[in-house]
């Protein structure tokens, strides 16, 4: 500003032609941004908005590789069918049920065992280490591990009952293996967030007199609220596409299927691609709405959208 | 693009006929111009390995077959097979089909159909029950390699005159549950595809079907009314056991095994299979052809089994037809039926000396191949086993008319494309 008062013509244009220059610069800047992200988004591209499309499109027709003869293009109709299916219904209330119930029992352990990695004075590796192993092993294997731990008269933990031939406990054991395997990365996020709250505000606190449990409440937790949401915010997406778990452990038997289990087996089992993608996109859309109700509702931000601090 | 004279002369002077043969699909056959035979489906079997070597020498350099390996249950080999048949996967030559699978993948164009010479070879000396399971409108896609009845097991000291009808077999057990001896009858009835198999025994017994021939209808009526009746009443006699609903092969055999039943349905393996596990019950144990459904009325068991067919998109049809024939011929069926305990199609080994020492039930077993049924022929046999294993499960939850009706619709929806898997 007090350059333009000293020298009225001259420095405008110059100014002038430095912001020209500078924008000039940025949008060759921009222009080699988009080029060098162009060969990401081509593969994006074509690796998951084809197979998102051809999915829709393909749900509007009655197409079954068995009867290659009979397919046609049937609107909604397909839908209809899906919608009106008390197997879809089961499926769709048992995932919710699963994903509900182990978002937060993981988020409550995982919790805890942030704090616990947080906190810990010695042995800090060895503990975080340790803390990972679940995560780290390979979710097949794990499931199979916990199926023969399950399996009657094999497994140390059925003994003579044979709980993965009945509906509830097989409910619940799903559920133990999906919290179990995903406490881990549920801690880690939560973690990342503990690290960001300044000891001197607990500190301080403390000096006010409160305890630890109101120090946790009214300090760390509306602290790290962003860094809940969006651990919540990943696992409710991930639980509601669970997959790998049931199919080892019940292999969907005495309705313990999920809708990704029963979009599978319409899909590779049935090969009637048509009401098999129409589920899949009936399950693309309700992860859509869960993350749109996590975002507008609860304001979770994505990583790298500024919310963090 | 015109020709790269300094390219071709490069290649004309370091190329070997190795590069050649790497560069030029056409040239040469799999293995030195040997046609190889891919073969999936009961390759694994006990002993199966020596048969294929067998054959393979016998051919002589005309194929060379190669058994390949595939998931070990029922679900997961369909699986791969249609996944790999639906991408037109060539590296597919035969298939070793369970029986229910033949109008799928026929319907679906991915087995072939046999030429009217390649039919008459394949039917002769073959039962006609096992070749109906191999057709699909009227046309035959395979070749029966090898099949199965179920039997009424018993035990002989408990039933001194074993009854020749269902009644009588639930009337005997009452009697003895009276005596507080071992009385419980078993039956496949767990929700799997086994409860299909007896579900259909009973069903075809009555003369009742669930589609009719070209599958375009549902063709449920009061024949299935009575044979859910039949089901409902095992499940509330009082003669069941406990764990009916989740009683697979296996449970059965435990029941007989464990001293809880005198009856059960199950296939011929129980035999041998018993000697290795409980040798005073193997000792007491009677066999006899499936009880009358309906007073009268011979029995009609459901035929399990397998068929060899030819994938459409095979390199080497006749090739893999010739290996097929090979590997079931009476010769090699007599060695399967002694080395895996899979029962013959062929009915002239059935008068084998051999044979008959390893399968004395072989004659009653022969008796109801005679008049054995396939389970319901249709492309959507996946959908129609599910509804029916899930529509009838538990047994105790039958209520016989509303339950036909629902198989009714549902299988009408499956027809109709609305039908969902669970």
């Amino acid at each position: 500003m007090s350059t333009t008062l000293q020298q009225p013509t001259g420095a405008d244009e110059a100014v002038e032609i430095a912001k020209k220059r500078a924008s000039e610069g940025k949008r060759a800047e921009r222009k080699l941004g988009m080029l060098l992200c162009a060969p990401a988004v081509v593969f994006m591209l074509a690796v998951t908005a084809y197979p998102i499309l051809y999915a829709v499109y393909l749900s509007f027709f009655r197409a079954d590789l068995r009867l290659p003869g009979q397919n046609e293009f049937v609107g909604f109709s397909n839908y209809v069918t899906v919608l009106t299916s008390p197997i879809w219904w089961t499926a769709f209330g048992l995932t919710m049920f699963i994903t509900v119930i182990s978002a937060f029992l993981e988020l409550v352990f995982g919790m805890m065992l942030a704090v616990v990695m947080h906190r810990t004075l010695v042995g800090r590796g060895l503990v975080r280490t340790s803390a990972l192993v679940p995560y780290a092993i390979v979710t097949v294997v794990a499931a199979f591990s916990w199926r023969f731990a399950w399996t009657q008269d094999i497994g140390w933990l059925a003994g003579d009952a044979a709980p993965l031939t009945d509906r509830w406990s097989s409910i619940w054991i799903i559920i133990l293996a999906e919290v179990w395997k995903t406490v881990p990365f549920m801690a880690l996020l939560l973690m990342a967030g503990l690290a960001l709250v300044p000891e001197d505000l607990l500190k301080a606190a403390s000096m006010d007199g409160a305890t630890a449990w109101q120090r946790f409440w009214k300090v760390t937790v509306p602290l790290i609220k962003p860094s809940i949401l969006v651990a919540l915010l990943f696992r409710t997406l991930d639980a509601f596409r669970v997959f790998d778990n049931i199919f080892v452990l019940t292999g969907g038997s005495n309705d313990t299927s999920s809708v990704s289990m029963v979009a599978y087996n319409n899909l590779i089992r049935g090969l009637n691609l048509g009401i098999g993608s129409t589920m899949a996109v009936l399950i693309f859309l309700t992860i859509a709405v869960i993350a749109m109700v996590f975002v507008k509702l609860f304001g979770a931000a994505a990583p790298g959208q500024g919310e963090h601090r | 693009m015109p020709p790269r004279p300094r390219l071709r002369r490069l290649l004309g002077a370091a190329g070997t006929g190795v590069l050649a043969c790497g560069l030029l699909s056409a040239c040469g056959g799999d293995d030195g111009g040997v046609p190889v035979v891919n073969l999936y489906g009961g390759a694994s079997a006990a002993g199966f390995d020596k048969i294929i070597a067998d054959c393979n020498e016998q051919a002589d350099g005309k194929y060379r077959i190669v058994g390949n390996l595939l998931p070990s249950d029922a679900d997961g080999q369909r699986e791969q097979l249609v996944r790999r048949l639906a991408a037109g996967d060539d590296s597919l030559d035969l298939l070793g089909m369970d029986v229910t699978w033949t109008a799928e993948f026929a319907e679906a164009g991915w087995i072939r159909e046999l030429t009217p010479e390649q039919a008459d070879v394949a039917t002769k000396d073959t039962l006609q029950p096992t070749i109906d399971t191999a057709m699909w409108e009227d046309k035959l896609y395979g070749v029966p390699k090898h099949t199965n009845v179920q039997l009424l097991w018993f035990r002989k000291s408990l039933v001194p005159d074993p009854p020749t009808t269902w009644d009588g077999v639930i009337e005997q057990a009452k009697a003895l549950k009276d005596e507080d001896k071992p009385y419980v009858v078993g039956i496949t009835a767990a929700q799997y595809e086994g409860y299909v198999v007896a579900f259909n025994t009973i069903l075809s017994s009555l003369g009742g079907t669930l589609v009719n021939e070209d599958s375009t209808e549902v063709t449920v009526d009061e024949k299935t009314v009575r044979a859910l009746e039949i089901l409902k009443g095992l499940a509330d006699s009082g003669v069941a056991s406990a764990s009916l609903s989740n009683s697979q092969e296996p449970e059965i055999f435990a029941q007989m095994q464990n001293e809880q039943a005198a009856f059960i349905m199950n296939w011929p393996y129980v035999l041998s299979a018993m000697k290795a596990a409980n040798e005073d019950v193997a000792n007491d144990l009677g066999y006899s052809e499936l009880p009358e459904f309906a007073e009268g009325e011979k029995p009609r068991a459901t035929l399990g089994g397998m068929n060899y067919a030819v994938s459409t998109y095979s390199r080497h049809p006749e090739e893999t037809f010739d290996a097929a024939m090979c590997l079931r011929t009476p010769e090699h069926q007599l060695e399967t039926s002694l080395e895996s305990g899979d029962p013959p199609v062929a009915p002239s080994v059935y008068e084998e000396a051999e044979f008959k020492e390893a399968y004395p039930m072989g004659p009653e077993m022969l008796n109801e191949l005679e008049t054995a049924v396939p389970r319901p022929i249709t492309p959507l046999y996946q959908n129609i086993s599910t509804i029916v294993s899930s529509t009838l499960s538990p047994p105790s939850q039958i209520q016989p008319e509303e339950t036909a009706e629902q198989l009714r619709s549902a299988i009408q929806d499956a027809i109709d494309g609305k039908g969902i898997l669970p």
